[in-house]
């Protein structure tokens, strides 16, 4: 990984340290078996790149003699020899390693002048020795490697060589084990963090011809799909969010004013547009009662109006300006809504509940003096044979009246009005004989 | 007492008892036959008190010598004195007090001054002396245009209709010709 190439170097060198010392027969059998593996390599792509070759000229297609079978008996005659000698040499390593072991510490010599002993310095000190030659060939190779590389790829076709390798290739399972073992998002912020934006967009919009670009893109683009798309599928609201969150809108409001004359940008706009109908062509494409319905269903209007609008002024000055008393009077049909009224009221039953019947009644019979009532009913009517000996002497006093005006041709009728208000004395010498005025005064 | 206003509050009023086919002549003069009638009672009423003052004396008379008693004979002119006497008192004594004697009260009638209130004591005093000395004088009520009698054309009385206990305010002039005042004004506080 390009994060870490110093412990990619360590297990490099730590890496081939084996737990268990091998076999000196097994290791050459090892060797053998990975150099007939190389040589069998070999051969296969040095056949195929005959057999390509060969197929560009179709004039030889037969064979008398295939190479590839041929090639095939010569490794194979190789391997039985290399398997035979493989074993004539185990069994000899076998047989002469007791012997070497005693060559190389013979009993009864000292152990400074074994020949053992000398070979274990020798092999302490390379030990010793070796990480410092790893390293020179490490630094040797970082300096060679390039150039031999190079070297390397101006004989090979790259371009062939990397499509028979994603022919090969299965990119879905590195892609996925590669995205496993990556950290996306440390990688993301280091790209971030190393990369200078600014400069790259200003690169690009200055290398972009935008307008082009635009056109291009709208031109390809569905856009009434893409929006429904985007509108369905993004998180609009967390977005807004964050890309606010993460600009300095300011800034760049302010920047971009200071760089704009916007007085003669305006004045130029204003001069190339017809405003007029700019307008009126907008209103035309525009679903008015479509836009403002949808402005309206994300409105809360009521909460807007409470939060914005100075309701208590907005009251108080339409009070002023209107005559409630003659609007209602006017515009109501107030016969309609006391009958509406009264047919959803339980009048009774909430009378019984708000009202203080025994205080109305205390209160109605204190303002209606009703003791004086009843001394007045008790004292004058007090039965119905007085009641009716009144009565028929009213009627009789008006009979006697009618026949003696009769009789004495009177036309006018009685003066039987009651006194008038209390007031001064008439003047005494007066010989009206109705004293009490019948005419209203 | 004055009470402080209470808004809104109502005054009181007073509820007229009067029967509703009677209302139409409250406040109105009283004809010659109520008045007679009225007047027969109130003569029965003096007679009445003659009869117990005579059976009184009688009693007493009795009680003090039983032995010798006698009924008492006394002249025509004694009990015609008597009679006069009784009904000077009872009818001065009746108007200054309630406006009524027993015979008004039975036929609705109360008696007025000129002003439509309770006749005070020298106006009674001389109505009732007119009434015992001339009491014919009450059918001149006959033929007065305004229903009044002798002595009411004396004193400016007026001898009204009226079936309620309290003493009548005056009637104003109804405000249709034809619909009779029978509704009571407000009552205030002196009546």
């Amino acid at each position: 990984m390009p994060g870490h190439p110093e412990r990619m170097r360590v297990v490099v060198v730590d890496a081939p340290v084996a737990q268990r010392p091998a076999d000196i027969t097994d290791a050459v059998a090892q060797a053998v078996r990975v150099g007939f593996g190389l040589v069998s390599l070999g051969v296969g792509v040095a056949l195929r790149t005959l057999a390509e070759a060969q197929s560009a000229t179709p004039e030889r297609a037969t064979s008398v003699l295939p190479v590839a079978e041929t090639a095939d008996a010569l490794i194979a005659t190789a391997w039985g020899a290399a398997r035979l000698s493989g074993r004539v040499a185990a069994s000899g390593v076998r047989l002469a390693a007791p012997v070497l072991g005693l060559a190389l510490r013979p009993p009864l010599v000292p152990r400074q002048l074994q020949a053992g002993q000398a070979l274990d310095q020798l092999v302490a000190r390379w030990e010793r020795d070796r990480p410092d030659a790893v390293r020179t060939l490490g630094r040797w190779s970082t300096a060679a490697l390039p150039g031999a590389m190079d070297a390397a790829l101006a004989q090979v076709d790259v371009d062939r060589v990397v499509a028979v390798v994603l022919d090969r290739l299965d990119l879905d399972v590195v892609v996925d084990a590669a995205l496993a073992r990556i950290d996306l998002e440390a990688l993301l912020a280091t790209v971030l963090r190393r990369v200078d934006l600014d400069a790259v967009v200003a690169a690009v919009l200055e290398d972009m011809d935008l307008t082009a670009a635009a056109e291009r893109a709208v031109a390809g683009l569905d856009v009434d799909r893409l929006i429904a798309t985007v509108l369905q599928s993004a998180d609009l609201d967390r977005a807004v969010a964050t890309s606010l969150g993460q600009l300095d809108l300011d800034q760049l409001v302010y920047g971009a004013l200071d760089r704009l004359d916007i007085d003669a940008l305006v004045a130029t706009v204003l001069r190339r547009l017809d405003v007029d109908a700019v307008a009126m062509s907008a209103l035309d494409r525009l679903q008015l009662a479509r836009v403002v319905s949808a402005v309206l269903d994300q409105l809360d209007l009521t909460q807007l109006v409470l939060d914005r609008v100075d309701l208590e002024s907005i009251v108080n000055r339409a009070l002023e300006r209107l005559d409630i008393t003659a609007v209602v009077v006017e515009q109501v049909d107030l016969g309609v809504v006391v009958a509406a009224a009264l047919d959803r009221l339980d009048l009774t039953q909430i009378v019984l509940q708000k009202v203080d019947l025994i205080g109305v009644a205390e209160y109605v019979v204190e303002g209606i003096d009703l003791p004086e009532i009843i001394r007045d009913s008790t004292g004058s009517v007090a039965s119905e044979a007085v009641r009716g000996l009144r009565m028929q002497g009213v009627d009789a006093d008006d009979a006697v009246a009618r026949v003696v005006d009769r009789m004495l041709r009177r036309r006018r009728e009685r003066r039987t009005l009651a006194p008038p208000e209390p007031g001064p004395e008439p003047p005494v010498g007066n010989d009206r004989n109705d004293t009490f005025s019948e005419t209203p005064s | 007492m004055s009470e402080a206003a209470i808004p809104g509050a109502i005054t009181p009023h007073a509820l007229d008892v009067v029967p509703h086919e009677a209302r139409r002549f409250q406040g109105r003069r009283a004809g010659i036959v109520t008045r007679t009638l009225a007047n027969v009672i109130d003569f029965l009423v003096v007679v009445g008190v003659l009869a117990a003052g005579y059976l009184s004396w009688c009693a007493i008379r009795f009680l003090i010598n039983a032995a010798r008693f006698t009924f008492p004979t006394p002249s025509f002119l004694f009990w015609l004195v008597c009679y006069a006497t009784v009904l000077f008192v009872y009818f001065t004594v009746s108007w200054a007090t309630t406006g009524r004697t027993y015979g008004d009260h039975l036929l609705g009638l109360r008696v007025v001054n000129f002003r439509g209130e309770r006749m005070r004591w020298p106006g009674a005093v001389v109505r009732a002396a007119f009434c015992v000395v001339v009491p014919i004088g009450l059918y001149w009520a006959v033929v007065s245009r305004s229903n009044r009698s002798l002595q009411d054309t004396i004193v400016r009385s007026s001898v009204l209709y009226d079936w309620t206990t309290h003493v009548r305010a005056p009637v104003r002039p109804a405000a249709v010709p034809g619909d009779p005042l029978v509704l009571p004004a407000p009552r205030s506080s002196a009546s």
